[in-house]
């Protein structure tokens, strides 16, 4: 390889025009196969699958619809009901046999069965429990072979194994599926490999383990039969991997943050990945940003020719893309593409936290977080703290955070270790400059102590007046009160309204009320607390509000939160209306995808902008002031076009000439 | 106290230093103190190489800590569990070994299996477990 390199170099450098130049070998995502088409009339594509017929059909969470499409990407149907009602967060389809595909509706927690033309036939398997359906694959199993489907239900972790009628047949819990693992698996992709066997995805574990079901007479108990992965880029590591697909023989994994669909066998083996990382947002035809979802048809007529063909769901994108997939052997040698996995880029996620001069906002790709200090004006990067893993000074997830202390201290809620863990930072130095030490574990305390339901995780922490931490589980919903050393908990429930939607932040402002942020259909309930518990002081829709995602205290009775899906800022003003701030785009001050915000005791806003890479910052009037990343900071406000063209990058210049060779190879 | 009760202390400590400055390669190998990240434990400690003290670790060879644990609130409090562990914050990586933690009749604790695979700035965790929260202690261990 290294001498096939060489040559390469010297025969460019020569420059005869009448060499041929042999090119390199073709790397792991060009074999993979090329970019057919895109969709991007969604909002958040996070389910697909492919009939046998080439119907591509696709669940939109945010849209709130499902759609078929032709395999040339021709939208052919789409609708937003079923049965009447008003679908909400669609998450997964999968095609039957007969043509006839089956709905995920996980808010709803519903399963619906659809004709191949796109007319509801009504509700599939109404007696099975599914409480939040993300995941729907369908397969064969027994003797004679017969149909079934397999749901992933999120609310408890069980994959449910249906017949084709809708009979639940088998409830694979979690404590089969982790196969004496020190942690439950979360499963997040099902795809059938084979009869009876079912490839799962466990998406914090970063692994693939493979199901043997058994053979549907009930005598053979599921059974894990092979598992690889672990965190990492190089083939047969994951970092984050969700959907999964099969054809041919391959098993395809949409491999969230190393962005790429990889193909393996059904050991772990195989090298090509789909799709190599969009240098830049919205950069699409072929690059791939964080694909959650992947189906695969082994041959599917396009025009004159048919061949297998792919689709990837991109979410971060709002596009579902089209490849024409490779399903062949593999090369015995080839160029591997890997993803960048170390180090902390610009990756803001959906946490923030902010106090004295200390920003903390969350990077999910490398599950770390990153500190700016704000003494100075601009935001400077002077630690990171944390990296994946399970010690104690490692983060499985980053869910909540929040700063205390003057940002002197950090408390994170990590859903994945199940424990909070509470840092220390050093005071900041005279001279600033980036300290990676600058952090240390003080204490952790596992949410099994907390008095929590089991299973339950905390999406929410905030600071009240009078000092305490309040820590919002969704579960139930509560609130834990804990003091800032950790030693003692209370545990009170939360009396919300009866609704979909699920509580989704917490904030308190100085006077001691609690808002807990609605995330679909977006509300604001708010709260006081008394001897008797939290008393409900009222409860705010927010209109036109797609998904209400972060929330916090902005003063002078007002409330500020974050509409990812919606690409905004809502101000909740205390005589009750609320004014819209930012919109989609890549402007300064504009969206795509904010997550998270924090607010400064002057008022000044900072709101991530996850979609962007970036984060924005805005005075207490909602005027955009600055825009930063790691090492770049913007004061002057951009149009769309100077944004892009900073972010195009100039072709790299050639290489240097080769210098003349000095005797033979030694 | 008077104030010759006073003195005599005094001198035993300042001949026990002078002791101890006599021998400066003895001093590392007695027990060292450090506390708690919250500074809920006092933590003593020191290094052992089939049962005797010693500086520092050698590379590729395995030692042991022993430790004695104090609670700094409440004396009569003890430990529920203790994890001990090592990694260099500068390469991103820990042990290729897991300590066995074993406790002794006296409650002192013995961390036994421990390895430094290579030279460097090494940080020892003492992960101290009160049944509610778990509290970490922390040194650095030069290897050069």
């Amino acid at each position: 390889m290294i001498a096939l390199s060489f040559s390469v170099l010297l025969l460019v450098s020569s420059g005869s025009p009448q060499q041929e130049v042999p090119t390199l070998l073709p790397s792991s995502s060009e074999l993979a196969g090329p970019f057919r088409w895109q969709s991007e009339m969604l909002r958040a594509p996070v389910g697909c699958a492919i009939a046998p017929s080439g119907t591509v059909a696709v669940a939109d969470a945010a849209g709130e619809v499902i759609g078929l499409s032709a395999s040339d990407g021709r939208v052919l149907w789409r609708t937003s009901t079923v049965g009447g009602e008003a679908m909400a967060s669609p998450s997964a389809v999968a095609f039957m046999g007969d043509g006839s595909f089956l709905v995920a509706d996980s808010r709803r927690g519903r399963l619906d069965r659809f004709s191949q033309a796109g007319e509801w036939i009504g509700p599939f398997a109404p007696e099975a429990a599914v409480g939040l359906p993300t995941a729907i694959a369908t397969g064969e199993w027994g003797t004679p072979a017969t149909g079934i489907a397999a749901v992933i239900d999120a609310s408890t972790g069980a994959i449910i194994v249906l017949s084709t009628l809708g009979v639940e047949l088998a409830r694979i819990d979690t404590a089969t599926h982790a196969a004496g693992a020190a942690t439950a698996l979360a499963p997040s992709g099902l795809a059938f490999i084979g009869h009876g066997l079912l490839a799962v995805t466990a998406r914090t574990q970063s692994k693939v383990i493979i199901l043997d079901l058994g053979d549907g007479s009930g005598k053979a108990r599921p059974r894990v039969v092979g598992s690889w992965g672990g965190r990492g880029a190089f083939p047969g590591f994951f970092n984050s991997p969700q959907g999964l697909a099969s054809a041919g023989g391959w098993i395809f994994v949409a491999d969230q943050f190393n962005h790429r669909v990889a193909r393996h066998d059904a050991a772990g083996k195989g090298q090509l990945a789909y799709g190599q990382h969009a240098v830049q947002p919205r950069g699409g035809e072929g690059a791939v940003h964080y694909p959650v979802a992947v189906a695969v048809a082994a041959s599917v007529s396009m025009g004159a020719k048919s061949g297998p063909l792919a689709v990837v769901c991109e979410p971060f994108e709002r596009r579902v893309q089209a490849y024409s997939v490779e399903l062949g052997p593999e090369p015995a040698d080839l160029r591997l593409v890997l993803p960048k996995l170390e180090g902390v880029q610009s990756h803001f996620g959906a946490a923030a936290s902010r106090d004295g001069q200390r920003l903390f906002l969350q990077d999910p790709e490398s599950c770390s977080v990153v500190v700016f200090d704000l003494s100075r004006g601009q935001p400077i990067h002077v630690t990171s703290i944390g990296s994946s893993g399970t010690k104690p000074h490692e983060f499985g997830s980053i869910d909540a955070m929040l700063a205390l202390d003057g940002g002197l201290r950090l408390l994170v809620a990590d859903g994945v270790n199940r424990r909070l863990a509470l840092w220390q930072l050093t005071e900041p130095p005279k001279d600033l400059i980036f300290e990676p030490f600058m952090a240390k574990l003080v204490k952790t305390r596992p949410y099994d102590r907390l008095g929590l339901p089991e299973g339950a995780s905390i999406v929410g922490l905030t600071h009240a007046p009078t000092g305490e931490i309040l820590a919002l589980s969704e579960s139930g919903p509560t609130v834990v009160t804990l003091d800032e050393s950790l030693r003692t908990a209370s545990t009170a429930p939360l009396p919300l309204p009866d609704t979909l939607a699920r509580p989704s932040a917490i904030a308190a402002d100085s006077s001691g009320t609690v808002a807990v942020l609605l995330d679909d259909p977006a509300a604001v309930a708010t709260f006081t607390r008394t001897a008797a518990g939290w008393t409900p002081a009222g409860v705010r829709p927010l209109m036109g509000v797609l998904r209400a995602r972060a929330i916090a205290a902005a003063g002078d009775g007002r409330w500020l939160v974050v509409d990812d899906w919606g690409d905004a800022v809502i101000e909740l003003l205390s005589d009750g209306s609320q004014r819209l701030v930012g919109s989609r785009g890549v402007a300064d001050g504009e969206f795509w995808l904010p997550s998270a915000l924090a607010v400064g005791p002057g008022g000044d806003v900072y709101v991530v902008d996850s979609g962007n890479h970036r984060a924005q910052r805005f005075d207490p009037k909602l005027v955009w002031e600055m825009t930063f990343s790691l090492g770049r900071t913007y004061t002057r406000a951009r149009t769309a076009d100077d944004v892009l063209r900073v972010r195009t990058r100039k072709p790299a210049p050639p290489p240097p000439a080769a210098p003349p060779a000095q005797g033979g190879p030694s | 106290m008077t104030a010759r009760a006073k003195i005599v202390p005094a001198l035993a400590l300042a001949l026990c230093v002078m002791s101890l400055g006599a021998q400066p390669q003895d001093l590392a190998a007695h027990w060292q103190t450090v506390t708690s990240n919250d500074g809920s434990w006092r933590i003593e400690w020191r290094l052992l190489r089939d049962s005797d003290p010693i500086q520092l670790p050698e590379a590729r060879k395995r030692f042991t800590i022993e430790l004695k644990i104090a609670s700094t609130r409440t004396p009569a409090d003890v430990p529920f569990a203790v994890g001990v562990d090592a990694h260099m914050p500068e390469h991103h990586h820990g042990m290729n070994v897991a300590p066995t933690v074993i406790r002794r009749s006296d409650g002192s604790l013995r961390a036994e299996g421990m390895l430094f695979h290579m030279s460097g700035k090494w940080e020892v965790d003492v992960d101290i477990d009160d049944g509610t929260t778990i509290e970490r202690t922390q040194w650095d261990i030069g290897m050069y």
